[in-house]
């Protein structure tokens, strides 16, 4: 492979359009919760705002704000596309999904609306800017105290 | 571009020969030639300090101090030597000034460590607003120990101190201040000699944080009249795991021992320990003697090649790049000090610092991006973080050439 066919697989098209004008930036007035994940070896920081309904109980209202790199605003862009409208339940398994498949073994399927972000899998040192808007989506659906 | 009109001191360094002394730099990365611009972060080893580690353990190790037999006495001598060599190289008075730790955060927790018996509530440790998180963090420590205050000297948006308001802020409460020599974020040399001056005048004792300036200009601890100074083996062509504290006779007789074990104690009994004599009171436990060794011979190199000449060629290069990088669309450059050493740190319009460096990498281009264990630093800029590109004795023209070449496809990749 040649450098540019590595570094155009790694900040796809797709990739570059949600970093440069993401979907849902912006801070939500009425979340029903939030959460935000810093990346300690960068400063790279995000906040997730979810909005609920209650029967059945589902994200209908999604954004995001903060900073970070191509990549994490890319992930961040199409995370809050991809779980709206998701069940807490769903929201979370899709992340878990995407972390395993960005840094598990073997090779699970990135979820098919993640797929631009498949590139990343080749650059373990940014990986965790993949994943840090889904930490902060995690944190929004699962408080520290409920989860331990 | 045109020759920059920065007048040499010392003899031209045959930097094609001096890159061949390191192995590493043999090899190529990512299809590139290999331009390594992160030495402010760990330089590479020549082979002679390669070579001199593998020696040691191939022929001459054993634990120091302790045996009678032939090896012991072997290890001992080489420890000694390489102190020795120390000394020479920092311009220290006496050779038990000269103590050996992990690195320049290992030595500034040492003082930290030990100096605290004596502060207290309302006592204050200046430093300034550029130092590396090494140097905040131990103070901030002591601090939360001893109800003591660290009071912060600003600094203006280029990089540079302020005089007035570090002289303002040395105060009849000030215990100790500690600064760094240059900045690794920004490359600014502070007025360290000065800043001591003024210190001393007012029997304040000072620390300076010399992990970016040893391996690029000559160091005379007594010139600069700092009580104590901190470096690491790794930032000048050294091993990793060894560093240095120097500290003055007086300042260390009077500091307590930091950790407790073999080697820093004269006698114990369950009763009472008598300390052992300088430095060897602060190395407790078996050295890292191989590092040591290895120091030494890393030091020994530094000096066949001259220390006016490796600071007279790293300013040509800096001053190179600074115009190269100067004339690139949508860069600026952080850190705009009158008196730099080898740092340019950097930002590009639209572009994450991180994403910057995977382009640059995949160039064959090593720089560090990021906040460079300096956050504060950074939020005074406004900035989360930066790519730094910083030399070492081995880079040259070719080197700027190529992170220019690298920042232009980075833009043509990701610039908006
Ligand atoms: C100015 C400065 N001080 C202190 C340190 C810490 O050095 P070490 O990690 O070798 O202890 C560094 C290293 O990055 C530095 O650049």
């Amino acid at each position: 492979m040649t450098d540019s066919a590595a570094m155009t697989r790694l900040y796809r098209d797709a990739v570059l359009a949600h970093s440069q004008a993401p979907h849902n930036f912006g801070a939500m007035a009425s979340a029903d919760c939030q959460a935000s994940a810093t990346n300690a070896l960068c400063g790279d920081h995000f906040t997730v705002y979810l909005r609920l309904s209650r029967d059945p109980r589902r994200i209908v209202g999604t954004s995001f704000d903060g900073h970070g790199c191509a990549i994490s605003m890319a992930s961040a862009s199409l995370l809050t596309d991809l779980v709206h409208g998701m069940s807490e339940g769903e929201a979370l398994d899709t992340g878990r999904r995407f972390a395993a498949a960005m840094s598990g073994p073997g090779d699970s399927e990135v979820p098919e609306p993640l797929r631009p972000l498949t590139g990343v899998r080749d650059y373990p040192a940014r990986i965790r800017c993949a994943l840090l808007p889904w930490a902060a989506l995690e944190r929004a659906l699962r408080p520290a105290d409920e989860s331990n | 571009m045109s020759e920059p009109a920065v007048t040499s001191s010392g003899p031209a360094l045959d930097v094609a020969a001096i890159r061949q002394d390191f192995p590493i730099l043999r090899q190529s990365m990512n299809g590139h030639r290999l331009a390594y611009l992160d030495n402010a972060a760990s330089t590479q080893r020549p082979s002679v300090v390669i070579d001199a580690i593998s020696t040691y353990y191939s022929r001459d190790h054993a634990n120091v101090h302790r045996g009678v037999h032939t090896l012991s006495q072997r290890a001992t001598d080489a420890q000694e030597a390489a102190r020795e060599i120390v000394r020479q190289f920092i311009g220290a008075a006496d050779r038990r000034e000269i103590i050996f730790t992990r690195g320049t955060t290992d030595s500034v927790n040492l003082v930290a460590g030990t100096l605290g018996q004596s502060i207290g509530p309302g006592d204050e440790i200046l430093i300034t607003h550029m130092e590396h998180h090494s140097n905040i963090v131990p103070w901030q420590m002591l601090c939360e120990r001893t109800g003591a205050r660290l009071v912060v000297a600003p600094i203006d948006s280029r990089g540079e101190l302020l005089m007035g308001d570090f002289l303002e802020r040395l105060g009849p409460r000030t215990r100790l201040v500690s600064i760094v020599h240059v900045s690794n974020a920004l490359g600014t040399v502070l007025p360290v000699e000065q800043l001591a001056a003024e210190a001393k005048r007012r029997g304040i004792p000072v620390l300076i944080d010399g992990a970016q300036a040893v391996a690029h200009t000559r160091i005379d601890v007594r010139a600069l009249g700092c009580d104590f100074y901190a470096f690491s083996g790794h930032k000048m062509y050294g091993p990793t795991g060894i560093g240095v504290l120097y500290g003055r006779l007086d300042r260390l007789e009077r500091l307590p021992p930091y950790q407790g074990g073999g080697e820093m104690i004269l006698s114990v009994s369950f009763e009472k320990t008598e300390w052992n004599e300088l430095p060897y009171k602060f190395e407790a436990g078996t050295p890292h003697i191989a590092g040591i060794v290895g120091l030494g011979a890393a030091i020994t190199y530094l000096e066949s090649l001259d220390m006016n000449a490796v600071a007279s060629h790293e300013s040509l290069v800096l001053d190179y790049g600074r115009r190269a990088l100067e004339a690139i669309d949508g860069l600026t450059l952080v850190g705009t000090a009158k008196h730099k050493a080898g740092v340019l740190s950097f930002v590009v319009d639209g572009i994450h610092s991180h994403d910057l460096g995977t382009v640059l990498d995949h160039q064959g281009v090593a720089v560090r991006t990021g906040h460079h264990c300096a956050m504060p630093l950074m939020s005074f800029l406004g900035l989360s973080g930066t790519a730094r590109a910083s030399l070492a004795v081995y880079n040259d023209r070719d080197d700027i050439d190529q992170l220019v070449e690298a920042i232009r496809i980075a833009i043509k990749l990701l610039g908006r």
